[in-house]
């Protein structure tokens, strides 16, 4: 079974990137500060012994994981020790042995990498919030109507009426809309509370023109 | 110049004071020293079966109520059973509850208003008739 190292990305600059230990067991020197990620794959030495006793302190900095190889995707979310990493760049070296690079961003909240982009052109999407540039785009659209509607009153006559009433009553659905939109997360519940919210709006309107424009 | 704005002004208040002429339709039962007397069904049914203009448009109009409290019933139950099935959540189905109501309330006055066809009718006029005919006949002024 093939099986990849996974390790924090830091280099010292009196230190080697990486060295074997053995065939599976990769040790590096590491913080917990954040870095980008090195400029090519990182290749062992060829004596793990003459590093250790150069450097034996790096031993016990270690921050290593073993997984295999084949579960590893750019990404992939894994926990180490409470902390949530993603893999930014994936090597595969010709001898077998793959690694990994993770990377922490310093302005991610502590324990989880919320959006990371890695050369590859891999983004995480963002999830569609209120504060978007479609959705505040459609609200403008709605505030824009209403005030027509208003200006519109100010030509007392049928039509201007009949304006008024269908953009008054258009903004209430589309903000009580808005409302369920983010409150009511069952689908099929969201959707029956509309479509009778809809259906009463219509009656209400019409019942609103007949008593103003036939009075 | 002034005399345009001035006429615009006074159509202006024309026109909206047209449009909600029927807030003074109660305003002589309402505003008084003594109340009117209390009346029951019987009552009312007495003035349906003596008054042939708003009689039957009264009696259409008390039957337009059975239509929307069965609406309301049925829309409140099915709304939050609906709600209550999905989200177990204790203030959704309340407020589904309620919304229902109003809905179901609109839906079955809106079958009403239909089936009996109440649009061809005045029933604010009916109901303020029938209230001047309780007032004479209670002997109010």
């Amino acid at each position: 079974m093939q099986s990849m190292s996974l390790t924090l990305s830091k280099r010292l600059s009196n230190s080697k990137p990486l060295f074997r230990i053995s065939s599976s067991l990769v040790a590096h020197a590491s913080s917990a500060t954040t870095s980008p990620p090195p400029p090519s794959p990182p290749v062992p030495s060829p004596s793990a012994l003459n590093s250790l006793l150069t450097a034996p302190w790096s031993a016990t900095q270690s921050r290593g994981i073993t997984l295999s190889g084949s579960d590893i995707r750019v990404g992939n979310l894994i926990g180490n020790r409470g902390r949530a990493h993603e893999v930014l760049k994936l090597y595969r070296p010709l001898e077998g042995t793959g690694k990994a690079t993770l990377e922490v961003p310093p302005q991610s909240v502590a324990g989880y990498a919320t959006v990371a982009t890695t050369e590859d052109g891999a983004e995480r999407k963002e999830r569609n919030s209120g504060l978007s540039k479609a959705t505040k785009t459609k609200r403008e659209q709605l505030l824009k109507a209403t005030a027509v509607a208003s200006l519109l009153l100010i030509y007392p006559n049928t039509y201007s009426l009949l304006f008024a009433n269908f953009f008054v009553f258009w903004h209430l659905y589309a903000g009580i809309g808005e409302i369920l939109a983010d409150y009511v997360h069952h689908e099929m519940t969201r959707e029956f509370v509309m479509i009778s919210l809809r259906l009463f709006l219509i009656i209400a309107l019409k019942d609103v023109c007949l008593n103003f424009v036939f009075v | 110049m002034a005399d345009n704005t001035q006429s615009y002004w006074e159509g202006y208040k024309a026109f909206w004071s047209e449009r909600f002429s029927f807030l003074s339709n109660y305003s002589r039962f309402i505003n008084r020293d003594k109340p009117i007397p209390s009346w029951s069904s019987s009552d009312v049914e007495e003035f349906i079966a003596s008054d042939p203009v708003h009689g039957p448009v009264l009696k259409s109009a008390r039957e337009a109520v059975q239509f929307g409290l069965t609406g309301s019933a049925l829309g409140a139950l099915f709304t939050a059973g609906y709600a209550w099935k999905y989200s177990k959540s204790l203030h959704g189905a309340g407020l589904s509850f309620l919304a229902g109501g109003i809905f179901g309330w609109t839906f079955g006055h809106e079958i009403a208003n239909h089936t009996l066809q109440l649009y061809r009718v005045d029933t604010l006029a009916a109901e303020a008739k029938f209230l001047d005919w309780w007032n004479k006949k209670t002997g109010g002024y």
